[in-house]
């Protein structure tokens, strides 16, 4: 898994513009190395060494890209965090929660991942140009959505770049930093439809049921 | 093109982020995963009558599940169940139906109680339950009791994440029907506390 983001939408709470220093005040209880990166007046985001923050007057997630298989630990981040907002806030109902999770699966180049998603057979197509782009589909991307919930569920074939250029302040040995990936990359968003009381919402035991629900799908769906 | 080119975190745009998905932010991302602009379209004021989502859509019951929430989703079920049945008994007069299955339903309170690290609301709405099955000392709950007993357990299974407060106002009404919701011992402190005033 290579990143999982919870988050929590509202009707407008406009007590945000009182409420967001008293919200990372206690927010510093329970994160190391909480910092305010974008102070806003109605947008406020930050980062701890658990994750980031984002509170909005319409919505707040918490989000990291180093989450725990079993979403342990990134539970009980987004409970510390979502107990402080919705408190502070006075949210009442949430219109909406979800939890987005992506996981990735390196090959060794893109070719490789391409044929790797066409063995899965999730499409039934017949081979042929379409379009004039390509034969076979890299991308699928599906949604199932009922009166309660909601899951989009997208698999891509891609390869990817990451290019940092250090600050010279640094000193460091090498000035840049530079790293490809091929790969197969699994992106879903697992989220409510109806209106959610706040006296039904618990982070950690919906993120551990949601978590559950994705992988048990996803088992199903590749045909495990 | 396919490259994906993934920065390292840098101070983000400012903007509001509401688009139907759930939203990360990863500045530079390939198309896939970049934020789609269109907004809901849920007016202001709509949440006061659309209904909200069912508890067992949110928290599907799980084969082998060791959480403590499942395990009291399924104890208030059945406690529901049983307070309905009495609740119908009592209606038709039938009162020594309507105690048995009353005495089943506080047969549930003591596995109840253990699931009390969902919340200190639930908490102290199953300790009254519990404490005001112990105080009626064998004789059966009538009809108001019940039916109070019924509505709350259904409000609970359906939020059992109440605020202590919350819980507390719960409470209330179980003690506004006359159900005794303390523990023996701080009744009878009471009680003497209540005579020791009374002889001043």
């Amino acid at each position: 898994m290579t990143l999982a983001v919870c988050e929590v939408r509202y009707e407008d709470a406009y007590l945000i513009y009182d409420h967001t220093g008293q919200i990372y005040h206690e927010l510093r209880a329970n994160f190391a190395g909480l910092k305010v990166i974008s102070p806003a007046p109605s947008q406020t985001t930050a980062t701890a060494d658990q994750g980031s923050f984002g509170l909005e007057t319409g919505a707040s997630r918490f989000t990291t890209n180093k989450p725990d298989s079993k979403l342990e630990q990134f539970a009980v981040s987004c409970k510390h965090f979502f107990e402080s907002v919705t408190r502070n806030l006075e949210v009442k109902v949430f219109t909406r929660v979800g939890l987005r999770t992506m996981f990735r699966k390196d090959f060794a180049t893109l070719d490789e991942a391409k044929s790797a998603f066409t063995s899965l057979k999730l499409v039934n197509l017949k081979p042929t140009e379409r379009f004039g782009a390509a034969a076979e589909p890299h991308e699928i991307y599906l949604r199932w959505e009922g009166k309660d919930v909601g899951t989009t569920w997208r698999l891509k074939a891609e390869s990817g770049k990451i290019d940092v250029i250090l600050p010279p302040e640094l000193e460091a040995e090498k000035s840049e930093l530079h790293k490809a990936f091929n790969g197969l990359v699994l992106d879903v968003d697992y989220y409510t439809v109806a209106p959610v009381d706040r006296s039904q919402w618990d982070p950690t035991e919906w993120i551990q049921h949601s978590i559950r629900t994705i992988r048990r799908d996803t088992d199903a769906i590749f045909g495990g | 093109m396919t490259d994906t080119p993934i920065e390292t975190p840098r101070k983000p745009s400012v903007r509001q982020l509401s688009g139907p998905e759930t939203v990360f932010r990863l500045p530079g991302t390939q198309p896939g995963s970049t934020l789609i602009a269109a907004r809901e379209s849920r007016s202001s004021g709509s949440l006061a009558l659309a209904p909200v989502i069912e508890i067992d859509k949110l928290y599907p019951a799980a084969q082998g599940s060791r959480s403590h929430l499942v395990t009291a989703l399924g104890l208030l079920a059945d406690g529901i169940d049983f307070l309905a049945q009495a609740r119908i008994a009592a209606q038709k007069g039938r009162l020594i139906e309507s105690d048995r299955y009353t005495q089943r339903f506080q047969a549930t309170l003591p596995s109840l109680f253990r699931c009390r690290k969902i919340g200190d609301g639930f908490a102290v709405v199953i300790n009254a339950l519990h404490f005001a099955s112990i105080n009626m000392h064998g004789k059966p709950l009538n009809l108001d009791q019940i039916t109070t007993s019924w509505r709350i357990l259904k409000e609970l299974r359906n939020g059992p994440f109440v605020e202590f407060e919350q819980g507390l106002e719960y409470v209330e009404q179980l003690e506004g029907c006359g159900l005794e919701v303390d523990p023996p011992i701080v009744s009878e402190l009471l009680e003497d506390l209540e005579h020791e005033q009374s002889l001043r």
